[in-house]
C-alpha cells in the first residue's frame, strides 16, 4: 500500500520535472535559509565580533584597555561592578530560594482546584500581561511618603526611611526585592500550571485512595512527575544567572547601589537615551561579558550535568 | 460587542454548585457532583486549602490593585487630585470625569508623539514582526520535525548549545551590527532581527510537530499536493492553537517591552516607551490623563488573556533539555 503511494507521489512530481528528493530539498532549503542566515548574522557574528570588540579600543586599535579597566573597577573601593554583582546574586538567590518554590506551591493548589481557582488563576498571571511601567506607576505612589504603605508601616511602627524607600542606598535594592516578590509570588505560573495539567490523574487518585496526602502528594508525586520542566527552568535560570535582575531603569535608573550586572551592561550600551550625553563603552561591555562567560559556562554546565542525573519519569 | 462580553463572562464566571434537570415536565434542583477522589477534602486538609484560599483572596486583591487605583483615579478632577494630600488619593472620586479618556487622545503627549501616534507604533511592533518573527521557526520547526537531512543532527546540536550556553556582554557588539547595518531606530528592519531562528519558539514547535501524525500528509501526496501544500494546509492549521499562544505570548511581551525599544528603536515611542518618559516628567494636574492613558495600554492583553486562559495553559509546555 505504501509503495503504491510512493509511486503515485513520485509520478506526479514527474510530471513537474522533479523527484521527491529534489522537491523536499527545496521545501526544507527555503525552510532553513532565512533562519541560518539570521543566526549567522545575528548570533555568531555577533558573538565573535564581541570576543574581538573585548580586545580592541574604541579607535579598533588591539589593545588590553578594557581588561585593564575592569581590573582597575575591581579593585577600586569606589567600583561599580562588586556591587552590582552582589545586587544580581541577590536577586538570583530571591529567584530561586522565594519565587521558583513558590510557583510550584501555588501552582499546586490551583491544580487542586482551591475554592476560586478560576478566579486565581487569571489574577496570579496579571503581572505577566500588565506592563511594568503601569505596575511600578501605582507601586512607587503606594510606597511614597503620602503612600498606603508608608502610613501602614508607621502605625506599626516602623520609621520612612531618609529620601524614600527607592531613594536610599540601605533599601532600594530591598525594596526592589519585595516588589519582585509581589508581582512574582506564582512563578512561572503558566509553564508550571501546562505541566501539572498533563499529569496522569489516574496515577494521583490511586496514591489518595492510599491514603496519601497533599504534602506527600506534591513531593514524592507532583514534583518528580513534572521534574523535566522544573529542571529545563532550573538550568535557564542558571544559564541566565548574570542576568538576574529586577526592573531597575524604571525603579531607580541604576541609583542608590541599586546596579545589577546586566542593567549595568545595558546603561554601557544604551548611554542613557533620549538627549543624554552619557558616554557608552561596547568594547568594556565586550570585555565584562568575555570575563564573565569564562567564570560561568563551567558553573552551568555542572548544574545542567546534576539536574540530568536526576531520574526522569516517563508517562 | 454584547456576545463577545457575553461569551467573556460564560469563560469565568464561577460554576454553580447546584444544577437543575427537567423529570416530567417539571425542574428538580440536583447537586452537582463534579467532586472527584482528587479534590474531596476533609479534616486537617480542608482547614489548609480554606487557609490558602483566604491567603490567595488577599494576594489577588494586592494584584488587581494597581488596576484599580488606575480605574478610579483615572476617573478623578485633575485639579481636584492635585490638591489631594496624602491617603485622601487613595479614595474614590465624588465625580466620574469620563472625559479624561478623551483628554488621553488630545493631551497626553511626550514631545511630538501623542497618544495616538504612542498607539499606532506600538501596533505596529506589537503585530507585525510579531507574525513575521513566529512565521520562521514555526516552518523550521515542522522541518525539524518531519524531515530528514544531512546537516540535520548538526544544528539541532548547535541550537541547543547555543541556547544553553551563557555567553555574555553581546549587547556591544550587537548595538554595533545594528548601527553598522543601519537597522538602529529603522522600524522595517525590526523585522529582519526579529527573525527568530533558533530560540525557545523553535523547540516548543518542534514538539508539537512531532506529535501530529504524518498520514494525513501522506494522503495530500496522493492527491498532487506538494510539501508546501501539506504544511500549511495540513500541518499549520493543526498545530495553530499552540502558534495562537505563543503568537500572544510574544504580542504581549512586545507590547510591553520598554528596554529593547528605548536602545533600539529611541524615536518610535510606543505606549510602553512613551508613557515611561511621560511618567518620569510628570507634572502635577497631569496625573488623571496619564492614569487613564495607563489604563487604557494595560487592558487589551488583560482581555485577551482572560479570553484565551484556558487554551494558553494547556498548549504552553517545556520538557526536557537534551544535548
Amino acid at each position: 500500500m505504501q509503495q503504491n503511494q510512493q509511486v503515485e507521489k513520485e509520478k506526479k512530481l514527474a510530471s513537474k520535472g522533479l523527484t521527491i528528493k529534489q522537491s523536499q530539498l527545496i521545501f526544507v532549503s527555503i525552510a532553513l535559509i532565512v533562519p541560518i542566515a539570521n543566526w549567522l548574522v545575528f548570533y555568531l557574528y555577533t558573538h565573535v565580533s564581541s570576543i574581538f570588540m573585548a580586545f580592541q579600543d574604541m579607535t579598533g586599535k588591539w589593545s588590553m584597555i578594557n581588561f585593564v579597566n575592569f581590573y582597575k573597577d575591581l579593585v577600586s573601593p569606589k567600583g561599580e561592578f562588586f556591587p552590582a554583582l552582589w545586587n544580581t546574586l541577590k536577586y538570583f538567590i530571591h529567584d530561586r530560594l522565594v519565587l521558583f518554590p513558590s510557583g510550584v506551591i501555588v501552582c499546586f493548589f490551583i491544580y487542586k482546584k482551591v475554592a476560586g481557582y478560576r478566579w486565581f488563576r487569571v489574577i496570579f498571571y496579571l503581572p505577566n500581561i500588565i506592563s511594568s511601567v503601569v505596575i511600578i506607576g501605582v507601586f512607587k505612589k503606594l510606597i511614597a511618603h503620602d503612600g498606603l504603605i508608608c502610613a501602614l508601616l508607621e502605625s506599626l511602627g516602623v520609621e520612612y526611611p531618609a529620601g524614600g524607600f527607592l531613594g536610599n542606598t540601605k533599601t532600594a535594592t530591598d525594596t526592589i526585592l519585595w516588589y519582585k516578590t509581589y508581582v512574582g509570588l506564582a512563578g512561572s505560573f503558566l509553564i508550571i500550571s501546562g505541566a501539572m495539567a498533563r499529569i496522569p490523574v489516574e496515577v494521583l487518585e490511586s496514591a489518595r485512595l492510599d491514603g496519601v496526602g497533599p504534602g506527600k502528594e506534591l513531593t514524592s508525586m507532583i514534583i518528580p512527575l513534572i521534574w523535566p520542566t522544573l529542571s529545563t527552568l532550573t538550568i535557564l535560570a542558571f544559564t541566565g544567572i548574570m542576568s538576574a535582575s529586577g526592573p531597575i531603569l524604571l525603579m531607580t535608573g541604576g541609583n542608590y547601589g541599586t546596579n545589577t550586572v546586566s542593567f549595568y551592561l545595558f546603561k554601557n550600551v544604551w548611554g542613557g537615551g533620549l538627549g543624554a550625553q552619557t558616554t557608552t563603552n561596547y568594547n568594556f561591555v565586550s570585555a565584562i561579558g568575555l570575563c564573565l562567560t569564562v567564570v560561568v559556562v563551567p558553573f552551568v554546565l555542572f548544574v545542567r550535568w546534576l539536574a540530568e542525573k536526576v531520574p526522569t519519569v516517563e508517562y | 460587542m454584547k456576545e463577545f462580553f457575553s461569551n467573556l463572562w460564560q469563560k469565568i464566571k464561577p460554576k454553580k454548585k447546584v444544577r437543575w434537570v427537567n423529570i416530567n415536565g417539571k425542574k428538580v434542583k440536583v447537586p452537582r457532583d463534579n467532586q472527584t477522589v482528587l479534590t474531596k477534602r476533609k479534616g486537617v486538609e480542608k482547614v489548609i486549602f480554606g487557609t490558602v484560599c483566604v491567603f490567595f483572596s488577599i494576594y489577588a486583591i494586592m494584584l488587581l490593585y494597581p488596576l484599580f487605583y488606575l480605574a478610579v483615579n483615572s476617573l478623578e478632577d485633575s485639579v481636584v487630585y492635585a490638591l489631594k494630600e496624602g491617603s485622601e488619593k487613595f479614595g474614590l472620586p465624588e465625580q466620574l470625569h469620563f472625559s479624561n479618556y478623551v483628554k488621553v487622545f488630545t493631551q497626553l503627549q511626550f514631545e511630538d508623539s501623542t497618544f495616538m501616534s504612542m498607539l499606532f507604533n506600538t501596533l505596529f511592533y506589537t503585530f507585525i514582526p510579531t507574525a513575521y518573527g513566529l512565521f520562521w521557526p514555526t516552518l523550521n520547526g515542522y522541518v525539524f520535525a518531519k524531515y530528514n537531512f544531512k546537516i540535520k543532527g548538526v544544528l539541532y546540536a548547535i541550537a541547543i548549545t547555543c541556547m544553553t550556553l551563557p555567553i555574555m556582554g553581546t549587547g556591544g557588539a550587537a548595538f554595533k551590527l545594528r548601527l553598522d547595518l543601519g537597522m538602529y531606530d529603522n522600524r522595517w528592519a525590526f523585522l529582519i532581527g526579529g527573525t527568530g531562528s533558533f530560540d525557545s519558539r523553535w523547540l516548543i514547535l518542534l514538539g508539537i510537530f512531532k506529535g501530529i501524525p504524518w498520514s494525513y500528509a501522506e494522503a495530500v501526496y496522493i492527491d498532487g499536493g506538494n510539501d508546501f501544500t501539506v504544511f500549511f494546509k495540513i500541518m499549520l492549521p493543526q498545530a495553530l492553537p499552540a502558534i495562537a499562544v505563543l503568537y500572544i505570548t510574544a504580542a504581549e511581551n512586545q507590547w510591553n517591552d520598554y528596554q529593547s525599544m528605548l536602545l533600539y528603536h529611541p524615536s518610535d515611542l510606543t505606549l510602553a516607551t512613551g508613557l515611561y518618559y511621560i511618567g518620569s516628567f510628570l507634572k502635577r494636574g497631569g496625573e488623571t490623563i496619564y492614569y487613564a492613558g495607563l489604563f487604557m495600554s494595560a487592558l487589551p492583553f488583560v482581555i485577551i488573556y482572560m479570553c484565551c486562559c484556558e487554551s494558553m495553559m494547556k498548549n504552553v509546555s517545556i520538557g526536557g533539555l537534551k544535548g
